[in-house]
């Protein structure tokens, strides 16, 4: 029943589902079709209870394109939020799938915007200098259910420069895009969104995620510690005063251009490939995952704290 | 038969599985395809779509089969379009049935009637 799967997997390609989708679909067509051949269906059954792929993929499609048009609201219907630039020092964002993103305006007001979905049923609101974002599960004593086309996709425009203390993100599946930010702490916690960094500077970054890949560009932390399992990252222009702890099990780490004083990187089947990345001490444990490091500036050397792999190369 | 028909049924079905108890997805496409002639190609879509539109929630149990198993569970809101369904359903084939009996309940009652009729025509 491979072949199912697989031919599954290319015609919902062909239906341009999304990546994400197309994943759920085939994981619960794994576990029907074992389920069925435990049953003792003999292939020939099999076909006839799984039918065809072609067509199965094309019912699955129709549907997202049958999908009550939830997507951006009538101009009339965005709202806003406005809130004084002098009340903020941190932000709380405490999401599910809504996709996030942060950028700089030119404003001296922080305006949050609700691109669609539902914004009442989100708490929105500024406290104690907490500019805060979080879903409400439940409304009064009756448990309300909420429902996907009330997710908002939220936009949060930053005074220019302004300097935070603390960014907090909570969410599950939020993809999230930050760009020009400044904190002194900036914790994100993820399971499988995707985020997206550019020109962000903060003294500690926190960052963890299951299968979100990350991505960096230009930007500057002091400390950075970094929790993955099968997201990739990549960084582009990096500068790290302190040092970098990394841990991850089977995403790839990739990183040009940039420098720290410690690297404490840990993976178990997770490649890192440095180029022009000068880490003044490293510190490496892996199992089979390689790393390497490709510098061209020789007189910079790299001092090695500990190395430990079972089957991985290290290349310095 | 129609497709539309079939998806409009085939989805009553599956809610009514799930009012009853939560099931995984083998469990839902074997019961149903039991019954009426369907496979899984008609109702996977129709499970997904319910649970997208929040009619079901689901959630991972151990299994003795060695990887956990995805379970379905209707929410209030399933539950209540599932009424909703149900109602329309038993109205329509309500009405459905009114039409189809005034010949008669069975087959020879309505081939009776006919067969009365034609002959009555012949001899006038």
């Amino acid at each position: 029943m491979k072949t199912f799967l697989e031919s599954l997997k290319t015609e919902l390609q062909k239906q341009k589902l999304n990546d994400q989708e197309i994943k759920e679909i085939i994981e619960d067509h794994e576990e029907m079709i074992e389920e069925a051949m435990n049953d003792g269906l003999n292939p020939e059954e099999l076909n006839i209870k799984f039918g065809n792929p072609e067509s199965l993929a094309k019912e699955l499609a129709e549907y997202k394109s049958n999908e009550p048009d939830q997507s951006d609201l009538p101009k009339d219907q965005i709202k806003e939020y406005l809130f004084n630039l002098d009340e903020i020092n941190k932000l709380n964002f405490k999401l599910l799938d809504e996709k996030i993103t942060i950028k700089k305006s030119s404003d001296t007001t922080y305006k949050v915007i609700c691109l669609k979905g539902n914004p009442n049923r989100y708490i929105i609101d500024v406290s104690n200098g907490e500019l805060c974002i979080k879903r409400i599960t439940k409304a009064g004593i009756k448990y309300r259910v909420f429902r996907p086309t009330d997710s908002c996709d939220f936009q949060l425009l930053i005074p220019n420069e302004h300097l935070l203390d603390s960014v907090m993100i909570q969410s599950k599946s939020s993809d999230i895009t930050i760009s020009h930010l400044n904190t002194d702490i900036l914790n994100i916690e993820g399971l499988s969104g995707d985020i997206d960094f550019e020109e962000v500077s903060a003294k500690n970054l926190h960052l963890k995620t299951i299968s979100g890949d990350v991505k960096m560009k230009r930007s500057i932390f002091d400390h950075i510690a970094m929790s993955l399992v099968s997201g990739n990252v990549n960084i582009d222009d990096i500068q790290i005063e302190g040092d970098v702890t990394i841990g991850t099990v089977s995403g790839d780490f990739s990183i040009n251009n940039g420098q720290c004083n410690t690297l404490n990187y840990s993976a178990v089947s997770g490649d890192f490939k440095g180029i022009e990345f000068y880490p003044e001490k490293v510190s490496i444990r892996l199992v089979s995952g390689d790393f390497i490091l490709e510098n061209r500036q020789k007189e910079k050397t790299i001092e090695v704290l500990s190395q430990q792999s079972l089957s991985g190369e290290i290349k310095l | 038969m129609n497709a539309q028909f079939k998806r409009g049924i085939v989805e009553l079905c599956v809610l009514t599985e799930l009012a009853s108890e939560d099931m995984y997805g083998y469990q839902i496409i074997n019961n149903i395809s039991q019954h009426l002639d369907v496979n899984e190609n008609t109702i996977y879509p129709i499970l997904r779509r319910l649970t997208k539109d929040g009619y079901f929630k689901t959630y991972l149990r151990e299994s003795s089969r060695g990887a956990p198993r995805k379970y379905y569970q209707i929410t209030e809101e399933g539950f209540e379009h599932y009424l909703h369904l149900r109602n329309q359903w038993d109205e329509f084939i309500g009405g459905v049935y009114d039409i189809l009996n005034k010949g008669g309940k069975k087959h020879e009652d309505v081939l009776r009637k006919f067969k009365n009729r034609t002959t009555k025509a012949k001899t006038q």
